[in-house]
């Protein structure tokens, strides 16, 4: 009966052991995956702008964004969101966008963010996103499919209009971080 | 029992307790009590996120009106589909003063995205990036878990540059962070329809949408702006459900007379 039970009790803390070593790799990995693009920090380059202070009563990462006009001025040159680390592993690289929340009903634009692999060839894709459907929210763009051995990886806000959408140069478009993975 | 056999008990619950609150299977007992009091409003939110999955084609015109501070923009829009990767969709819109500012046509086949621009007599034609190529379903199994899920909008949605592409595809919208109230079940062009109102967290979005309740779709949407005055209204008319259209219809083949020009360049607008 006592060696039944001794059995039992073996194969019960192999199971516990099992179930942590699948918890850890399934949570904890990933988990590690995940990246913010940001500004003063050094694990990204490109993120070129004079941060303003989010204005108060606004939702802002770190408390800061940037606004420009929807498709009011020439393209975006002046900021960018790169990642300095690749994936080592073959693997897809994804970008969100926080848009920021200004806890009003007030409208934000509509704006093409251009992601491009960097290779002649590569993968681009445009992704339109209407800003004000997605106030508070990282909100994902989709991924360039091999995260490795490319020199870069670029997500770029492309200032001119989408169309459907109103853009006579009234209306915002903010940017703040940019969630990734590796 | 031995103190070894408590610290095998107690861990076992605590990993037990841990599953349960990563699979959210207590949740789900949860929400199953609370089901009779949000049943509604839950139900027509259920539909949005599963929109996709209930239709297999599409044909429809849309119109999205914009209130602005400089008077009225007008877009038409055609849409027809073939789930899941098919797509033409036609924009005619004009601005406040009744300019043309688009007369264009967005196609894909599942394999190259066309795009045309009927004012410059200009056109590009590009792959179908990856991620698109997936279910909106596999997009999220592939992407990596975070503390606060992003938005992950139907891919089509995601490449589709018009109004009525989160609308068609309503996935990304149930997601967010807010309240759906259940104002109403109403009739709209004859179709029996779920009368929504939205509210963003922290009043940050007001809404109204009527959502089609046999497939989901938002056939009518009204978004409010600043002191709550109507910013945007689209409508979705002659809406032909799960009758093919013809696969001509998806065609990347530019008319007589028009240029090819690199994305990037045609994107220049």
């Amino acid at each position: 009966m006592n060696k039944v039970f001794l059995q039992i009790r073996k194969t019960s803390v192999s199971f516990i052991v099992a179930t942590i070593i699948a918890f850890l790799t399934t949570n904890i990995v990933w988990a590690a995956t995940i990246n913010y693009i940001k500004d003063g920090t050094s694990n990204v380059t490109g993120y070129y702008y004079t941060t303003n202070p989010c204005i108060t009563g606004w939702t802002c990462q770190d408390g800061t964004a940037y606004w420009d006009y929807a498709g009011g001025s020439p393209r975006l040159a002046w900021i960018y969101w790169k990642p300095n680390y690749l994936s080592t592993a073959l693997r897809p690289l994804y970008f969100a966008p926080f848009i920021p929340n200004n806890g009003t009903t007030s409208s934000f634009g509509a704006i093409y963010y251009k992601v491009s692999d960097g290779r002649s060839g590569g993968e681009v894709f445009f992704t339109p996103v209407n800003q004000t459907n997605w106030k508070g929210s990282y909100v994902n763009l989709g991924f360039v499919s091999n995260g490795s051995n490319i020199s870069y990886v670029l997500v770029d806000p492309v200032s001119q209009c989408v169309p459907g959408y109103t853009c006579n140069g009234t209306l915002k478009v903010y940017y703040d971080w940019m969630r990734t993975s590796y | 029992m031995k103190h070894k056999d408590w610290l095998v008990s107690t861990m076992a619950g605590l990993i037990i307790g841990l599953l349960f609150s990563i699979t959210g299977i207590t949740n789900s007992f949860n929400s199953v009590q609370s089901s009779n009091a949000i049943s509604s409003s839950a139900n027509a939110v259920a539909q949005m996120r599963s929109s996709d999955t209930k239709w297999s084609s599409l044909s429809a015109e849309g119109t999205t009106i914009w209130y602005t501070d400089k008077g009225t923009e007008n877009v038409k829009m055609s849409v027809q589909i073939n789930q899941p990767n098919k797509v033409k969709l036609q924009i005619l819109q004009t601005d406040e003063n009744g300019d043309l500012v688009f007369d264009y046509v967005w196609v894909t086949d599942g394999d190259k995205i066309y795009e045309q621009n009927n004012i410059k007599k200009t056109y590009t034609l590009y792959d179908v990036p990856a991620f698109a190529r997936l279910s909106h379903a596999d997009l999220v199994l592939t992407t990596p878990k975070e503390d606060t899920p992003s938005i992950t909008r139907h891919p089509i949605a995601m490449l589709m540059p018009s109004p009525l592409a989160d609308y068609i595809y309503p996935i990304g919208l149930s997601q967010r962070t807010g309240t759906y109230s259940l104002e109403a079940n109403n009739q709209t062009l004859g179709r029996p329809v779920f009368v929504l109102d939205f509210m963003g967290d922290n009043a940050s979005e007001h809404q109204k949408l009527e959502v089609d309740q046999s497939t989901g779709i938002i056939i009518k949407a009204q978004t409010f702006g600043e002191k709550d005055k109507l910013f945007e209204e689209t409508t979705l008319t002659n809406i032909l459900v799960d009758a093919e259209n013809p696969i001509e219809t998806f065609s990347t083949q530019p008319p007589d007379g028009f240029t090819y020009v690199p994305l990037e360049e045609f994107s220049r607008r």
